[in-house]
């Protein structure tokens, strides 16, 4: 008997009312994450994975989105169960920063220029744990020396433009585990940084998991960052989760043609060919204002047939707790 | 041994750095001492983090900037200090193609225009040839036709990279910059862009200069590779002795930090403690022992020189007795 997972995101439907129309960016996506694990989601711009993300948070309204369907179950700590769907935004409010945290891409433009990094840790805390600004202060002294910040009794009154860009990052996630969330959404968060600086960002994101045990949804393009990180990955185009497997089996075994051909196009995933060129998949994604009917991946299919064009294929079961939206991923595995 | 085609020797630029009304003087340490050189046909590449230098280094070679001292010598003419209308037939042997494919195409323009206007300025041929050069150039990189009569935003971040690939090539260079062409674009587009860039090099034996951060790209497009780090040049290398034995600690590290597609590997990383410092006071000896974990007394007390270790294989570092 497994436990429940602690996010449950079933059939989530969001959509943005644009002047050129309606657009679906995230179509009918089922995903959960278990406590203490790690879902690598990954895709294109404008595959939908950053918008998943929003729609998590309830901040998707603030860019003129809105959820127009399916559950997202939350089971933090105490045997609670809230639909983030449904939530008051009241009670949405206490739950981001308590229950669920978020980290960005780019750290200095989502910490506060004219606070401490002090402060600005301690404002979490009080707001969420009621503690007294003294003890505030300690305990962002003590998140900034578990992020590894060196001297932080003097970092701790710092402003974030005297930090590098690696640095606010830290602060960045000191702020969003001070309340030791069961949840961690981190959308792309080393993707500005610098190869060495991305290495020691991820085993501190790898090393806090461990001790506080809580679930990551790690939202990146980066395949090689995702092999690194994550226990399972769902693989996103255009709006729809085309392939979900451990992540052993995502790299060994693609089954979707979306997935083969993303990995293939990598640098040195493949032998190269004699000529060096990279295996590549023709065209582009379409536009979310004009997408093909049956499979979205279909005009760009090597292996496309009537039936693809026809009819939305369903995300399959196929066995070894693997999905793929493929009706021909048999054919397409041989 | 036939000349380089370009050849950089001791290239220096320093940038007077903010330091307010009563401060010292002083200066941002961006290129020190660089030298290399890069043979006809032959693509180069340059990594490093941010701050290494390898955008200056770019950019003087493009003539944007000058050096503060060093030179720059293409078929052996250096071209460093020259004047802007002495630069001018220079400027068109070597052309640049920029990371951000939305901020290097002017909006206004249409993108038939934008592919002829070097051709304009070089005064190379007339007003129907030049459009049945655009016509010809839009098909060598993979856009419709059409598309001469069409504004960038029209375009996707991909297509737009080969608009501007298609103006660089346009006045028929000998040496192109490309400054982390593919680093702005998705995994796939990435490949369709990398894959054009080799058609072109083949079909009009262009010379590369291909400036990246990315390891995984400059191994598999590059002939030598060049490591910088804090504005000094670490190790310069064929890329298959470069990748399959680094010989400097900050190449290893470099190696060993980037992330592999590929969950079976089992590697053991090396984390580099630490920032990269601040190029205003670059640490005294060789810049990198402030990270280095074979760093010794030694390293503070004089800049390693670029030796070569192995044929062809250089590297500046004082430990000869590791890696």
């Amino acid at each position: 008997m497994t436990a429940a997972p602690l996010l449950e995101i079933a059939n989530l439907r969001a959509v943005f009312d644009t002047p050129r129309g309606r657009v679906v960016s995230v179509d009918d996506v089922s995903l959960s994450i278990p406590a203490g694990k790690t879902l690598g989601l990954v895709g294109e711009s404008g595959s939908g994975k950053s918008v998943t993300s929003l729609s998590l948070m309830r901040l998707i309204a603030r860019s003129g989105g809105r959820i127009e369907a399916g559950r997202m179950i939350l089971r933090p700590a105490g045997g609670r169960e809230i639909d983030l769907a449904a939530l008051p935004e009241p009670a949405m409010r206490e739950v981001r920063g308590r229950d669920i945290a978020m980290i960005f891409q780019e750290p200095m433009t989502s910490l506060d220029p004219v606070w401490s990094i002090g402060d600005q840790i301690a404002e979490s805390v009080r707001l969420h744990q009621g503690v007294s600004r003294r003890e505030a202060r300690a305990r962002a002294i003590e998140m900034l020396r578990l992020v590894g910040i060196p001297a932080p009794e003097r970092r701790v009154d710092d402003f974030p433009h005297q930090l590098s860009g690696g640095m606010r990052q830290r602060v960045m996630i000191a702020i969003a585990l001070s309340c030791r969330p069961g949840l961690l959404i981190a959308d792309e968060p080393t993707t500005a940084l610098d190869v060495t600086i991305q290495a020691q960002i991820l085993d501190l994101i790898r090393r806090l998991q461990a001790d506080i045990g809580m679930a990551v949804l790690f939202i990146t393009h980066n395949m090689g960052v995702v092999a690194e990180i994550a226990d399972r990955v769902a693989v996103m185009y255009a709006g729809q989760v085309v392939e979900e497997a451990p992540v052993a089996e995502i790299f060994a075994t693609p089954r979707h043609p979306y997935t083969q051909g993303l990995l293939a196009s990598i640098p040195g995933t493949t032998a190269p060919r004699p000529d060096r060129r990279l295996p590549t998949i023709g065209g582009m994604p379409p536009s979310p204002l004009n997408r093909p009917e049956g499979c979205r991946f279909a005009p760009r299919c090597a292996f496309a047939t009537d039936a693809c064009r026809a009819a939305v294929p369903p995300l399959e079961d196929i066995g070894g707790d693997r999905k793929v939206r493929c009706i021909r991923w048999q054919e397409v595995s041989q | 041994m036939s000349q380089p085609l370009l050849e950089a020797r001791g290239l220096t630029k320093r940038f007077a750095a903010p330091s307010g009304l009563f401060g010292p003087r002083r200066e941002v340490h961006a290129v020190e001492d660089v030298s290399f050189s890069i043979r006809k046909g032959e693509v180069l590449g340059l990594v490093g983090e941010s701050g290494s230098g390898k955008t200056t280094v770019g950019r003087m070679v493009m003539g944007l900037i000058r050096p503060t001292s060093g030179q720059i010598l293409v078929e052996g003419q250096d071209i460093g200090n020259l004047s802007a209308a002495q630069m001018l037939p220079w400027r068109r042997r070597i052309q640049m193609v920029f990371q951000d494919p939305f901020a290097s195409l002017n909006p206004r323009r249409r993108v038939g225009d934008l592919i002829a206007e070097g051709m304009e300025i070089h005064g190379i041929g007339d007003r129907a040839s030049r459009r049945a050069e655009v016509a010809r150039l839009l098909d060598l990189v993979g856009l419709p036709a059409d598309a001469a009569d069409r504004f960038p935003h029209e375009f996707s971040g991909g297509q737009r990279q080969r608009i501007g690939i298609a103006r660089a090539v346009a006045v028929n260079p000998d040496l192109l910059v490309a400054d982390e062409p593919v680093s702005a674009l998705d995994v796939s587009v990435q490949a369709q862009v990398l894959n054009l860039l080799l058609d072109l090099r083949e079909r009009l034996n262009l010379t590369i200069l291909f400036i990246s951060h990315d390891l995984a790209v400059v191994e598999h497009f590059c002939d030598r590779v060049a490591v910088m780090y804090l504005g000094r040049l670490m190790e310069l290398a064929p890329r298959e002795s470069l990748f399959a034995r680094p010989r400097h600690p900050y190449t290893e590290a470099l190696l060993s930090a980037a992330p592999i597609p590929d969950p079976t590997r089992q590697r053991s990383r090396i984390v580099m403690e630490g920032d990269i410092p601040s190029p205003i006071d670059p640490p005294s000896g060789c810049v990198l022992r402030t990270r280095c974990r074979h760093a010794t007394a030694a390293c503070a007390q004089s800049v390693p020189p670029l030796i070569e270790a192995a044929p062809g294989h250089f590297k500046a570092c004082h430990r000869d007795d590791i890696l």
